[in-house]
């Protein structure tokens, strides 16, 4: 097993003095500053000696002290909870730094949306577009490097001189059609845009935009103190607004190391895995729906009812719970409602049988399923999938147990993980992932009859200092960075959504299906774009013209050189 | 006089306001029913019927692009193919207003009308989804009118007649088809799945992948006659399958006969509401590999039925 | 095709439906505890501001008037977190468990509450609302030490009917000088 001693050494061997400073944060975070040119070599040791996995990729404004980018890797396979988080600073004038994307295909999205945020270059980016805002964005902007990067009015075009070879789109590909779908469409909850090249049924290649929903939540987070940014962080997305919530609490606590009481633990373990409960049976319902099982969708929400029940009795509302706050939580699960909650979960359990049943058991499901947007484990790895999606093709990560928070160190529980990768099997994870959830609430509601104590840490400060908070979301693992400087407000606060990396798989499931299963496909990361499209807001912004943009279809198979 | 009784039967009994008001009860029993079985309530009596005011008084637009004169007279060709339909299904009483030799080969052609009016409509709109969804229709009929006509050609060879009113007739004292044939009464109800769009093969109007399919660019004044078409189907659906293998008016004196029909078809209706609420929706090429599995063995079988029996 | 236990499950919801006709049908059951609309209680809330501090979403704003100083709450806003219930310190402010706020203009959304203000007895500007002054006047004596009570209770008569700067002012001549307590 490595240990944090282990890699910091390791890596001062390699860099010798292109590491600046290191320090620890809590737990087992390793913070590593270096100089930026020797960023690919740092990644290429973490990623292949190591093993680990690129988490998060992103950066801040510093001001004078030039903008200062931070890459989070993940070695939790190893020591419980060990992650590496590599900074670099880049100054004003000479925002370039080498692109990670060639070493591993998760780098692609964070760096294209790290680029347009702050203006940095990645130098041998083989894609760099526009990620949230639209493609026809005035790419002239007061700042020389913004022209650079994303060239000039056609910034949908590829930068000369990248190591990626477009492939020439064949005759097949001329005659093709070209179905959208969204950002109005029935499919889709929220708005994003797929733009499917076609033939007949048959898919060709796949392009998205994302970025519709973008409401600029990280810049209001800045003006606000701790304790309205949990309110903020709680409405980042309506069905994950817990695990938004717990991760900011988390990362908040990160920063003044502090524990928080037992009775919180439970509070929080508890609440996590109820809105897990009614997120599955939401997303049960909504992949019946997308293929075109009406029945079963109504039948899992009245199921799902009986969660949104015990959500409002707990805690007053049945989307913002607002349970936590920085130190614990905020509200008390009171001893007499607890027997009526257990009622309710029985109830539930009694009536997910005819559900499970009906799912496992329909030929007509298992046909629109079985095979359906297949995504390998090699694939996964490189993308960077979490959560369902990643445990469906045999990745096995969880951060419930890799990084244990809250009171899951303590709480026995399986993870589901299936290794054929497409649809059924991304069913049957999150069909199971309810039975644990299940059972980890019964055992909370036990413990929460038994423990007393204080219900949160008295906080009222912050040190100065930065801490990477996870926390296992609906849709996978849920990442936060928070800077602070000493004041109540903080500096910067990044997040990353698991549907973020999520998405980039897309593509890669839609090759060679038919349109008839595209909204299924879609459907099974179970994508949650508002959680996606939670961008800062661009600092100088000019009147942009309107014209007529011809998207051109480009091929995405790429090929490494 | 004739004249007049023949209009008395085009426009009101069994014809247009008929056909509309007994196509209204079945479509409205049907969302019912669906909507009851998903522990839902359902919408109230009047709401097929709202439907179509609410869209016939809405402006249409017919897109730049698109063929304008098709796009404008294939609601109308629709609508109208339909309403002749009516004059050739026996509603009650033994015979149709038009009842003839070969009156059946006839009504197969009419009824081929609808689906090849809605595969039209994709292209004219020049919408991606209409053309997605035209694709899926013409497929679809493929499948579904084989089993059709092989199990209608069965039923005329049974009862030696290829006139509907004398299939009617030749019911009378509970001599059902159904009973006799029930094997291409199980192909002509598979098959009606089928044409009425209903789940597992709604998927020339699959919602979720390509918005509404054929009809997608149709607004207004257009889709409510698209919308009315879609009614009388539903009738002519129900009272088809009816006339067919359940005996029709069985002869009673009217209104019995009209009654007894009414209720007849009202099962049927309720058997397809229950195959609807309970499946998923295919893919296309799903949904020919079954038409080519089930329903037209079941056809054949019943072809090979009805030469066996003999008449 | 259909499985016995979907068809089983069907025939069953055709007796009941869980959807209720609202809002003609019965009226909604809440569950005590339920974050709705939040209301101050009028006899209680001294004009602190605590809340106007707290609110997440700056749905509460103090506006300082005349002689008034006014709590407004804008409903539109507000994201029902329950953050002002937690700092006020008269538990002047509560959520109801009202949720239907809906109305036709946007002023049938803001409700204010005005706070009377004191204004000095010396140069006459306003400085405290009233009732902070009555509050702040009973908390002290009910935590002060028993041997001193009678002579701050005396003092607290004289000054607080002044503002801070004649009150500093002003000690000497009343008496109320902290020196004397060395």
């Amino acid at each position: 097993m490595t240990t944090a001693t282990e890699i910091e050494s390791a890596l001062r061997a390699a860099l010798g003095s292109d590491l600046i400073e290191s320090y620890r944060g809590a737990d087992n975070r390793c913070f590593i500053r270096i100089n930026r040119n020797r960023i690919r070599d740092i990644c290429r040791i973490l990623l292949t000696d190591f093993q680990a996995r690129l988490c998060q990729l992103s950066g801040m404004d510093l001001g004078l002290e030039g903008l200062d980018l931070f890459y989070s890797f993940s070695l939790d396979h190893g020591e419980k909870g060990l992650h590496v988080i590599v900074k670099a600073n880049l100054p004003r004038e000479d925002p370039k730094i080498d692109s990670l994307t060639l070493l591993t295909e998760s780098a692609n999205f964070p760096e294209r949306e790290t680029a347009e945020l702050l203006g940095i270059q990645f130098l041998d980016h083989p894609n760099l577009k526009h990620f949230m805002l639209p493609y026809e964005w005035p790419a002239k902007m007061e700042s020389s490097s913004r022209t650079e990067i994303f060239g000039e009015e056609k910034s949908n075009e590829v930068q000369q001189g990248a190591a990626w070879v477009p492939l020439r789109p064949s005759k097949e590909s001329m005659l093709a059609s070209v179905i959208p779908i969204g950002p109005y469409h029935p499919a889709l909850i929220e708005t994003a845009f797929f733009k499917l090249q076609v033939d007949g049924e048959k898919i060709l290649n796949a392009d998205m935009k994302f970025g519709f929903n973008h409401r600029g939540i990280m810049r209001l987070m800045q003006n606000r103190s701790y304790w309205r940014d949990i309110y903020l962080a709680e409405r980042v997305c309506g069905i994950c607004s817990q695990a938004h919530s717990t991760a900011f609490c988390r990362t908040a606590e990160m920063i003044n190391k502090i524990d928080i009481p037992d009775r919180a633990r439970y509070i929080r373990t508890f609440m996590c895995e109820l809105e897990r409960l009614q997120s599955h049976l939401l997303w049960l319902g909504v992949a019946m729906d997308l293929i075109g099982f009406q029945t079963l969708f109504m039948l899992s929400w009245k199921d799902r009812e009986i969660v949104m029940d015990c959500q409002e009795m707990i805690s007053g509302a049945r989307v913002h719970k607002a349970m936590n706050t920085i130190g614990g939580a905020r509200r008390d699960i009171a001893k007499e409602i607890i027997p009526k909650i257990e009622t309710k979960i029985t109830e539930l359990k009694k009536s997910l049988v005819t559900t499970i049943n009906t799912v496992a058991n329909d030929s007509i499901i298992k046909a629109r399923t079985k095979d359906v947007g297949l995504l390998t484990k090699n694939d996964a790895i490189n993308l960077g999938v979490v959560g369902p999606t990643a445990r469906a093709s045999g990745v096995d990560i969880d951060v419930r147990r890799d990084d244990p928070y809250a009171a899951y160190g303590e709480v026995s529980f399986k993870v589901i993980t299936r290794s054929e990768g497409d649809v059924l099997a991304k069913v049957v994870v999150r069909l199971g992932e309810i039975e644990e959830a299940l059972g980890i609430c019964e055992y909370c509601l036990d413990v929460l009859q038994n423990v007393g104590g204080s219900l949160s840490t008295e906080t009222s400060e912050f040190a100065e200092g930065d801490a990477f908070g996870k926390v296992e979301a609906l849709r996978g693992e849920l990442v936060y960075y928070i800077a602070s400087d000493g004041t109540n407000v903080p500096k910067a606060v990044r997040m990353r959504t698991p549907s973020f990396n999520n998405n980039a798989s897309i593509p890669y499931m839609l090759r060679e299906q038919t349109i008839a299963d595209a909204p299924i496909i879609i459907g099974s990361i179970d994508p949650c774009f508002s959680c996606t499209d939670r961008l800062v807001e661009l600092e100088d912004v000019k009147t942009h013209r309107r014209y007529m943009a011809t998207l051109k279809q480009l091929s995405r198979k790429r090929k490494r050189l | 006089m004739s004249f007049l009784m023949y209009l008395a039967d085009f426009l009101i009994y069994p014809g247009l306001v008929f056909a509309f008001v007994v196509g209204w009860f079945f479509y409205w029993l049907f969302r019912k029913l669906r909507a009851r079985m998903q522990y839902r309530r359902g919408p109230p009596w009047f709401q097929p019927f709202a439907d179509i005011i609410k869209l016939l008084s809405k402006s249409s637009i017919v897109p730049k692009t698109a063929h304008r004169k098709l796009f404008v007279w294939l609601a109308v060709v629709l609508f109208v193919s339909i309403w002749a339909t009516l004059m050739f299904i026996p509603a009650g009483s033994s015979s149709a207003p038009i009842a003839f030799f070969g009156d059946l080969i006839a009504l197969l052609y009419l009824l081929l009308i609808p689906p090849l009016v809605f595969v039209a409509c994709g292209p004219s709109s020049s919408s991606p989804y209409g053309s997605i969804g035209s694709n899926r229709e013409v497929v679809l009929m493929l499948a579904y009118e084989s089993a059709f006509t092989i199990a209608i050609i069965s039923i005329a060879f049974m009862t030696r007649s290829l006139s509907l009113s004398v299939i009617v007739g030749q019911q009378s004292g509970f001599s059902w088809l159904i009973f006799r044939n029930p094997f291409a009464a199980a192909a002509i109800f598979l098959c009606l799945v089928g044409k009425l769009h209903l789940k597992p093969f709604d998927i020339p109007e699959a919602e979720q992948e390509i918005v509404a399919g054929t009809v997608t660019e149709y607004s207004g004044k257009f889709l409510g006659l698209i919308e009315i078409s879609r009614t009388l189907l539903w009738y002519i659906a129900g009272v088809l399958f009816a006339d067919l293998f359940l005996g029709g008016g069985d002869g009673l004196p009217p209104p019995w006969c009209v009654i007894d029909l009414l209720i007849k078809a009202s099962i049927v209706v309720f058997t397809l509401t229950i195959v609807n609420v309970a499946s998923a929706r295919y893919r296309i090429d799903q949904a020919f590999t079954w038409y080519l599995k089930i329903p037209i063995p079941l056809s054949l079988i019943g072809l090979a039925l009805a030469f066996v029996i003999g008449g | 095709m259909p499985s016995l236990v979907l068809l089983k499950e069907m025939i069953k919801a055709l007796r009941r439906c869980v959807t209720t006709r609202y809002p003609f049908g019965p009226p909604a059951t809440i569950i005590h505890g339920y974050r709705g609309q939040p209301e101050i209680d009028k006899e209680k809330c001294t004009g602190c501001g605590a809340c106007a501090q707290a609110c997440s979403t700056e749905a509460i704003r103090m506006k300082q008037g005349e002689d008034a100083r006014i709590i407004d709450i804008f409903y539109g806003k507000c994201a029902f977190c329950q953050r002002c219930e937690d700092v006020c310190p008269e538990d002047a402010i509560r959520l109801t468990e009202r949720f239907e706020l809906a109305g036709y203009e946007r002023e049938s959304l803001r409700v204010n509450n005005e706070v009377r203000m004191s204004k000095c007895a010396n140069c006459g500007h306003t400085f405290f609302p009233d009732k902070q002054i009555e509050i702040m006047k009973k908390r002290v004596l009910e935590n002060i030490k028993a041997d001193i009570k009678a002579e701050v209770q005396v003092d607290l008569e004289k000054y607080s009917r002044y503002c801070v700067n004649c009150r500093r002012d002003l000690s000497f001549t009343m008496d109320t000088h902290t020196r004397k307590w060395y």
